[in-house]
């Protein structure tokens, strides 16, 4: 039975277009009630005093809670500076300050209005190179010092106030390669790129449904991203201990990176303790927005030492996360994303100075590509500024920098299974790189970009399955890997109907449920076919090795004389087998039950790093493995409208072994239709007192269907170079399919006007500028 | 929560003496497409909502001796392709066939869109630019108002509180000789317009320029008339003449103040009145001259 490979139907495809499949807005609970939050206008202020008297007696109000209502505990990912609700001070527009719950989300939603607040407001600081400043005109955080972190940041003489990451990488001698580049006649690139800020804006909005029982357990559901990290972080914000928090995940709507904690199920569960009686939260649009965590900005000002043949020698990167009011999930971005800085490519000198700060605005968070999307926006750009700097082909360029197969990055990553050499050539092939764009009538214009680009999957991490074996020779899977609509549980479905020899609907899963099935991390950073996968398989492993066991005596057998398949076993190289039924005995009251032990196989697939050192950047294999893509682009730009049609696009991306070949297909273009939109479209805006102004799907612009390129001009290539540790050689696909976009259509718009677009996203309004630009001066040519 | 007092009224006398007795508390509806979307954004709280949805008689599109009567409650569905049917329609072709998408179609109505008078409507443009009226009924009998005084601001009508809109009428004009175009840029299909813009051209027998219409959207709180524009064209040669076109375009351009928005930045939607100004009437006449 081979499964894993095909194109299996996914799972939860019927439930979830018949409107059937159950999310967490659905979950109805007897006596449940509603919650709302109590928001800060003010993007920085001090809570001089809060009223909530009049709330409190309004008709159907059950509970109103604040920070005094809460333990004082700071929470957070890795540096723990925020509390679940605003405590003296308010650090962005939209900090729930206080919370309601009410018989209806209406009453709920007035009584917040009931609700008053005293501010004294601060001056706000939305400039992140203000905020890094050692003398900034505002610090955000006064007792940040005395912080709980789990984090080491580089060493410095001074800590800028609001500086929240520091990371250095020190590799090679960086003053001799510009040395080399100025001396022999090479070349000396420096830019300064910025990227957006972009929202997640998953089809379902943040929320949860929180229960509490009797004995004082606390079960929340919650579609988000780890039930494991929302259980351990609903018992920390609680002051409760792990064992008393059942999380279940529901189906989820999506989270790309926006689910990673469950702040909200945290008030949520707060409320519903202090009403005694269960609570749903669910954002509105609006909230979903503009006050939960954003792929926030980056600024990276990247100077390369470059020969004259084009071999990039020495590269220096200094960078900036524009963080919010709080570091949240993207603690880890300033880090992660020097992941870019090498990518594929050799380089004999790395320099990177890379920092994350405060700002009253949106909190940090992940996005698909967590880093490496916004860094290879930047590097990308660069390589192609270099190629035609140096006059030479930019695939060929990037080719003759390419790491071997063996070679270890400037940050000690190794490139194993390694195909960027493949999946670049595929992707230029698709595109007819060699074949100039056609000329167009002014103001028209076509032209061809393309990028590499990479993703890492971090460790260290672990994934745990349990698999149990029914008498009819079904298979129950139980994991905490969530499917978010990447396909997990299809996949993780075909890897036991492999492993086991039968049909797809013999296999059953039980998701995620802290209380019933194992540890797994978390649906990210491409990691569940890669870790939960090698997991489930492991498990199968184990539960055969009993379901052998117990057939030996019946077959007078050796246990590794037995194989299992088709729910038989049979003795190896004989005609003799028996069924798993029979494994089974009728007990008294006619159940049945297995003649020894359940047969329960269990696994934990674990990857171990070490972190590397905040001041040198190097150390020991720092990830569980790295993906590689290639994606281009062929546009069309009205220079005088500024709009960039797609023409066509191509995405080539590795995934080792494709799993379910049409799911891969799925993520090139789904991961493209989103790398368009961050290229080209999506925007948070704010206005003077930080508050976002495009704060609904009218105006915070996700392309619509129509602004994609035709099916037939958008090309899937999976490439397959399987990797040592993979599952079936299978690596992740859910993120890389985003990585090069972004640089691979501002490529082909140089290609086509000959101007650069610095900042995304490339709105029309910017092309138009550049033009004018170009077109004022009389020539588009770059440094 | 919306807390107000819906009325069925089932003809637009009952639906008159109803706006007559709640006055400004009251609002009409009846697609329901815009009045969601204010009432969701407490733009207005009215203490009735007069649905006429069961008026009857508000629904055909009939041609005649004055033009086109179309009916308050045609749905934008139902516009779909009518300058096949009409063709002095054909520019309202421009707008209605990309205009938001099936399901709002189905639901939004003309009568609705018109009232809304959202400033970036290219519906308001387009009739302005077709030189259309409204029909206005109230207890006190009928009234006629031409396109371009009906909206007199952002969200704002000349239509008094006791008055029910019915039929928007589009005058005839001599096809061998007038034509009509809009032109639209939005940032993703569906979208209400960065800017939109209408043009409106009548020929004499030698290529020269008889009329001119040109009616900006977006750049003002109500379509506006660019009538610099429109008095450099009127009298003098347009078929074959791109420079008076593109002159047309300059100073329509140079003629708007819009304000920035998250959509766009002013400088930006002044590039695009000249771009779209100049595609409308290169249409214009590419269509009165076909």
């Amino acid at each position: 039975m081979n499964v894993v490979g095909t194109s299996a139907k996914r799972i939860d495809g019927i439930e979830k277009v018949t409107g059937s499949a159950e999310f967490t807005t659905d979950i109805v609970l007897p006596r449940m009630i509603h919650a709302k939050l109590k928001r800060s206008p003010y993007a920085h202020a001090k809570i001089l005093n809060i009223d909530t008297t009049k709330a409190e007696q309004m008709p159907g109000v059950r509970a109103v809670i604040t920070a005094a209502d809460l333990p004082d505990i700071r929470l957070g990912i890795l540096t723990l500076d925020e509390h679940l609700l605003a405590h003296d001070k308010t650090r962005l527009v939209g900090e729930p300050v206080a919370a309601v719950a009410a018989d209806t989300p209406e009453i709920a939603r007035a009584a917040c209005e009931q609700i008053e607040v005293e501010y004294e407001e601060l001056p706000p600081l939305f400039d992140p190179e203000e905020a890094i400043r050692l003398d900034p005109p505002v610090v955000l955080h006064e007792e940040y010092e005395e912080y709980e972190k789990l984090l080491e940041l580089a060493e410095m003489d001074e800590r800028p106030p609001n500086l929240w990451q520091a990371y250095r990488i020190r590799h090679g001698d960086i003053d001799a390669a510009f040395k080399k580049a100025e001396d022999e006649g090479g070349h000396i690139i420096e830019n300064r790129y910025a990227t957006g800020y972009v929202h997640t804006a998953c089809m379902e909005p943040h929320g949860a449904v929180a229960q509490w029982s009797s004995d004082g357990t606390l079960t929340l559901w919650a579609g988000g991203q780890s039930p494991y990290i929302a259980r351990d972080g609903l018992a920390k914000a609680l002051d409760l201990s792990p064992s008393k928090v059942r999380v279940i995940v529901p189906f989820v709507g999506g989270a790309f990176g926006g689910k990673l904690t469950v702040k909200e199920g945290a008030i949520a569960a707060a409320l519903a303790r202090k009403a005694r009686r269960p609570v749903k939260i669910i954002l509105t649009r609006a909230e979903d927005l503009s006050a939960t965590a954003a792929r926030t900005p980056f600024i990276f000002d990247i100077k390369d030492a470059v020969t004259k043949d084009g071999i990039l020698i020495g590269r220096k990167v200094t960078s900036i996360l524009w963080g919010g009011g709080y570091s949240g999930e993207g603690i880890l971005k300033p880090i992660f994303s020097t992941h870019l800085y090498p990518g594929s490519y050799r380089l004999a000198a790395l320099w990177v100075d890379s920092y994350g700060v405060y700002t009253n605005r949106v909190s940090g968070g992940a996005l698909r590509g967590y880093g490496c999307a916004e860094s290879a926006w930047a590097v990308e750009t660069q390589m192609d500024i270099i190629a035609r700097k140096c006059d030479i082909d930019a695939v060929e360029l990037r080719i003759n920098n390419l790491l071997n197969e063996g070679e270890r990055t400037a940050i000690t990553m190794p490139a194993h299974a390694f195909s960027a050499h493949e999946c670049l050539t595929k992707c230029a092939d698709a595109i007819e790189w060699e074949t100039p764009s056609e000329s167009l009538e002014h103001p028209w214009y076509r032209g061809k970009g393309i990028a590499l680009g990479n993703k890492y999957s971090f460790a260290p991490t672990a994934s745990s399955t349990e698999l149990k074996v029914h008498e009819d020779a079904s298979c129950e899977l139980r994991t905490s890997a969530v499917d978010l609509g990447q396909g997990a549980y299809t996949i993780l479905t075909q890897i036991v109907a492999d492993e086991f020899g039968i049909e797809i609907d013999k296999v059953k899963l039980v998701t995620p449920d802290t209380a019933i099935t194992p540890f797994d991390h978390v649906a990210g950073s491409s990691r569940q076919t890669f870790h939960t996968g090698n997991a489930t398989r492991m498990a199968c492993d184990d539960a055969k090795r009993q379901i052998r066991e117990l057939a030996a005596p019946k077959l007078e057998a050796h246990p590794d004389d037995l194989e299992v398949s088709g729910g038989r076993i049979s003795v190896k190289g004989s005609s003799k087998s028996i069924e798993v039924e029979d494994l089974f005995v009728v007990e008294m009251l006619a159940g049945k039950r297995p003649a020894d032990v359940e047969v329960i196989g269990k696994a934990t697939w674990e990857v171990s790093a070490s972190p590397h050192d905040p001041n040198t950047g190097q150390g020991e294999e720092p990830m569980a493995y790295m993906g590689h893509g290639a994606q281009a682009a062929e546009v069309e730009v009205n220079v005088e409208t500024g709009q960039v049609r797609i023409r066509k696009f191509v995405s080539a991306i590795d995934v080792g072994k494709a799993m379910n070949p049409q799911g891969v297909e799925m993520q090139n273009y789904g991961g493209g239709c989103m790398g368009i939109g961050i290229a080209l479209h999506e925007d948070m805006c704010f206005d003077a007192s930080g508050e976002m102004t495009n704060a609904s799907l009218m105006d915070y612009k996700i392309p619509s269907i129509i602004e994609m390129p035709l099916k037939e001009y958008m090309e899937s290539i999976i490439v397959e170079v399987p990797h040592q540790h993979g599952p079936y050689g299978a690596k992740g696909a859910g993120e890389i399919v985003v990585v090069p976009t972004s640089p691979a259509i501002g490529n082909a718009i140089y290609d086509a006007i000959g101007v650069r677009i610095w900042d995304q996203p490339l709105t029309p309004e910017k092309v138009v500028k550049a033009w004018k630009e170009k077109t004022a001066s009389g020539n588009g040519s770059e440094s | 929560m919306i807390d107000c007092q819906y009325l069925e009224p089932t003809t637009v006398s009952e639906a008159c003496t109803l706006l007559a007795e709640h006055g400004d508390d009251a609002k009409v509806v009846a697609g329901g497409q815009s009045m969601a979307i204010l009432l969701r954004n407490g733009l207005i709280q009215p203490s009735h909502l007069i649905s006429i949805q069961h008026v009857s008689g508000l629904e055909d599109i009939v041609a005649s001796d004055e033009g086109v009567k179309i009916g308050a409650k045609v749905t934008l569905d139902r516009l779909i392709g009518i300058g096949e049917t009409h063709p002095t329609l054909r520019a309202l072709d421009d707008v209605i066939n990309e205009l938001a998408d099936q399901q709002i179609r189905n639901f939004a109505t003309l009568g609705g869109a018109i009232c809304e008078a959202h400033p970036a409507s290219d519906i308001t443009v387009v009739l302005s630019t077709l030189n259309a009226s409204v029909k206005l009924a109230s207890a006190g009998g009928e009234r006629v108002v031409s396109m371009c005084d009906f909206v007199t601001g952002a969200f704002a009508t000349a239509a008094q509180s006791d008055e029910l809109l019915t039929e928007v009428v589009v005058p005839s004009f001599d096809l061998g000789s007038a034509a009509a175009a809009h032109r639209r840029f939005v940032l993703r299909a569906g979208d209400y317009p960065v800017v939109g813009v209408g043009a409106f051209v009548s020929l004499d027998g030698s290529g020269g320029c008889q009329d001119a219409r040109i009616v900006v959207g977006n750049c003002s709180s109500a379509p506006a008339h660019a009538q610099e524009a429109e008095t450099r064209l009127k009298g003098h040669s347009i078929v074959g003449n791109n420079g008076a076109i593109a002159e047309a375009g300059e100073l329509a351009a140079s003629h708007v103040a819009p304000s920035s928005d998250p959509m766009a930045p002013s400088e930006y939607k002044i590039d695009l009145v000249n771009v779209l100004t100049r595609e409308a009437l290169a249409e214009a006449v590419a269509r009165a001259t076909g």
